[in-house]
């Protein structure tokens, strides 16, 4: 299937006047014409910024992706407005937002919806396509360019379509204490160690910092109630400074392809209890899988 | 002797073969053997497979069971924390404690599963004193091949005996447990001697070991209670099986048994506990001799021993006494006491016929040295016995190496010593 086909020309809004996202779904959904949701605007629209206040849904290139699923909707709509000036709020390369991408759906529909989603991700990677778009004087023009893009609703979602950009990387020799403050300041709880080529080679997290932390014996006595202090555990930490990353490293870093499907990778980090997928394309790390933001995306679209 | 002994001979010396050099699992290695004792006719199947001893699978099946359920209460960490306290922190008093205790407990239950939860508990003790955790290790080990030794449950070589024979629990009891406690007394001097010297441990660091809340320990006080009944009634039921006329098996069995039904434990997840690749080392091992038994040629193995020693009671105890502890530091002592058995019933009729020795006599001494040689001699080098290599992989694996040389060190005067020891013993109570 086709986004084209999904996104028919009277769905599409030309010169949207409003300044936020918020005003500009709100007149998207009042100014487009033919369409007749069995849902009331107002719980739409709620429906939508209750999404949007969660987490944002922009995009890069310029586009805002705000979409909902509503249980008794009784269709699946993807509507396009293109504002005339660009609205307050900025995607997530700081570009700010004129192109809205609405997509509504039943509770049945959520698939599709993951579909349609990850193809319009695609279209922010056209960067002429998009300007194409921008420039378009009718609906029908613009309708004319998404078609020509031929940009299809994949059946199977694949970690290119889920993934996102790796906020940072350490090396080997890199200082425990230094990978400390690089997860601090990246609100993350675990860094791909890569090597000389950028390949991932390996992972560090909190969970493998806990691990050297606490001697080997410790795991195999079980429970530890007894003890309120441990110095042996209290060194290890005093020591950031002159452990590196390679002494405590996870050397078995769960690394896919872009195209791999996501069912796969969901099924690796299950099977390995991690919480990050590497992904990899031609030995260059180009994205990372986050447990929680698929189960997020794929529950809570 | 025929094409079909040779043909035994053959895939029994490649099994063992196999066995020592780790190339494969033992545990497949011996079922390999087995199956080949069958597949190339040497034995045959019904007869290979009535070789399988249900007596020792189930007991040791049975004891496995009911171990798990006492270390899931948190038994063994109590316990050795307990002992650390009573120690009081110093590294003497803490060596003998954890050892006796070590020894103790591998009297009652399995060595291996005993360092196994010992070990741990040893290790976080002497990280919290700041004192090196080798010597305790390797003392753990070689005081529960000691304490293994005292009973027919300590160690799986005596459950083979006893199995083979029809010996009783009170049997082990009345002939092993006074050597192998003189053993054990030897063995905590040579531990005293071995971490003489050991720098004092400051008041600060023994005040950690005190303030450890050993009842927290405890995780399930249910399971505790119950483990610990039913322990102590399998244990008074191996005290009168021969007057109860029921076999140690049945009661290993029955008192697992009773644990699963008492905590309605899943049985899938307790099993998991079950140790299946020993269990099924010794089926193979089984087969294995069966093939040997079947062709004849333990019995011109026996003929051999016999000849050697000219029909001596002594010296054929000493024989088997010695062989069996230099063979069992250099081999696993189970392979080798399944096929030692066999060569020694055929040798007691012989022996008692010739010296004019009542078998009770000729079997009294022969069985008591190999039990003894067997369990001891584990203890001369790192792989003698398997208590050995779990404890060496505990200190591997928590970054301590333990090399062969260090461990023969204070191994091999100890399993000297104490086979010197049983040599005396043998002599003053079976023969003289």
């Amino acid at each position: 299937m086709r986004l084209s086909s999904l996104l028919v020309p009277s769905h599409i809004v030309l010169g949207l006047r409003s300044r936020t996202l918020r005003e500009a779904t709100g007149e998207l959904l009042r100014r487009v014409t033919a369409f007749h949701p069995n849902v009331p605007l107002s719980q739409i629209l709620q429906a939508l910024m209750a999404r949007e206040n969660q987490e944002s849904t922009a995009l890069e290139s310029g586009i805002g992706l705000p979409h909902a699923r509503i249980p008794s909707l009784n269709d699946f709509y993807v509507l396009l407005g293109i504002a005339a000036a660009p609205l307050e709020e900025k995607g997530i390369d700081a570009i700010p937002i004129d192109l809205v991408f609405l997509i509504l759906a039943s509770n049945e529909k959520h698939g599709v919806m993951l579909q349609a989603m990850a193809a319009i991700g695609f279209l922010a990677q056209e960067s002429d396509r998009l300007q194409q778009i921008r420039q378009a004087r009718t609906r029908e023009a613009v309708w004319g360019f998404i078609a020509e893009s031929g940009l299809e609703l994949q059946k199977t979602l694949r970690a290119r379509d889920l993934m996102r950009p790796v906020a940072a990387t350490v090396q080997e020799d890199t200082l425990l204490g230094e990978a400390l403050d690089l997860m601090v300041a990246t609100k993350t709880n675990e860094l791909p160690v890569c090597g000389s080529t950028g390949r991932v080679i390996a992972t560090v997290s909190t969970q493998e910092i806990l691990e050297a932390a606490f001697p080997h014996y410790l795991g195999d006595i079980h429970d530890i109630t007894f003890l309120d202090d441990f110095e042996p555990v209290n060194q290890f930490f005093r020591s950031e400074s002159s452990v590196r990353v390679r002494e405590i490293q996870e050397l078995r870093p769960i690394v896919v392809d872009p195209d791999a499907p996501i069912l796969q990778v969901l099924f690796y980090l299950k099977d390995r209890h991690r919480h990050f997928a590497y992904v990899q394309d031609q030995s260059q790390l180009v994205g990372v899988i986050d447990r929680d933001e698929v189960i997020a995306r794929v529950f809570r679209p | 002797m025929d094409f079909s002994a040779y043909l035994a001979i053959a895939i029994f010396l490649i099994t063992y073969v196999l066995i020592i050099s780790e190339k494969v699992h033992k545990t497949a290695a011996a079922l390999a053997g087995g199956c080949a004792m069958i597949l190339c006719g040497v034995v045959k199947e019904e007869e290979a497979l009535a070789a399988v001893d249900l007596e020792v699978i189930f007991l040791l099946c049975g004891m496995m069971i009911i171990v798990h359920f006492l270390a899931e209460s948190g038994f063994f960490r109590y316990l050795a924390i307990r002992l650390a306290q009573m120690a009081r922190g110093r590294p003497v008093p803490l060596l003998l404690l954890l050892c006796s205790g070590t020894a103790v407990l591998s009297a009652m239950v399995d060595n291996v599963t005993t360092v196994l939860l010992v070990a741990p508990v040893t290790f976080l003790i002497t990280a919290a004193m700041g004192v090196s955790p080798i010597p305790y290790l390797i003392f753990e080990a070689l005081a529960s091949n000691v304490g293994g030794t005292a009973t027919l449950i300590g160690d799986p070589p005596n459950i083979l005996i006893a199995s083979a024979t029809g010996l009783t629990f009170n049997d082990f009891l009345f002939n092993l447990t006074p050597v192998a406690a003189v053993c054990l007394i030897f063995t905590l001097g040579a531990a005293v001697w071995a971490i003489r010297g050991e720098a004092r441990v400051t008041a600060d660091l023994r005040a950690r070991i005190m303030e450890m809340d050993a009842p927290k320990a405890i995780t399930d006080r249910k399971m505790l209670i119950k483990s610990t009944a039913v322990l102590g009634a399998v244990l008074a039921g191996f005290l009168m099986h021969g007057l109860l006329g029921v076999k140690p098996a049945s009661i290993a069995l029955s008192g697992a048994t009773a644990l699963l039904v008492l905590t309605r434990a899943a049985p899938s997840k307790v099993f998991k506990a079950v140790e299946w690749p020993t269990l099924f080392f010794f089926i193979g091992l089984f087969m294995v001799i069966s093939g040997l038994v079947s062709t004849g040629v333990l019995e011109r193995v026996a003929q051999g021993v016999l000849s050697l020693t000219g029909n001596s009671l002594l010296l054929t105890c000493m024989m088997v006494l010695w062989f069996g502890a230099i063979a069992s530091a250099l081999v696993d002592n189970i392979p080798l006491t399944v096929t030692l058995i066999p060569v020694i019933k055929d040798i007691i009729p012989a022996i008692a016929a010739s010296t004019n020795t009542s078998v009770a006599t000729v079997e009294a001494g022969l069985w008591w040295s190999l039990a003894l040689g067997v369990c001891l001699g584990g203890n001369g080098t790192i792989v003698g016995a398997s208590a050995n290599v779990v404890v060496v992989e505990i200190a591997r694996t928590n970054g301590r190496e333990i090399t062969f040389r260090q461990f023969l060190w204070y191994g091999l005067p100890v399993m000297l010593t104490t086979i010197v020891i049983c040599s005396v013993y043998v002599f003053l109570r079976y023969i003289f």
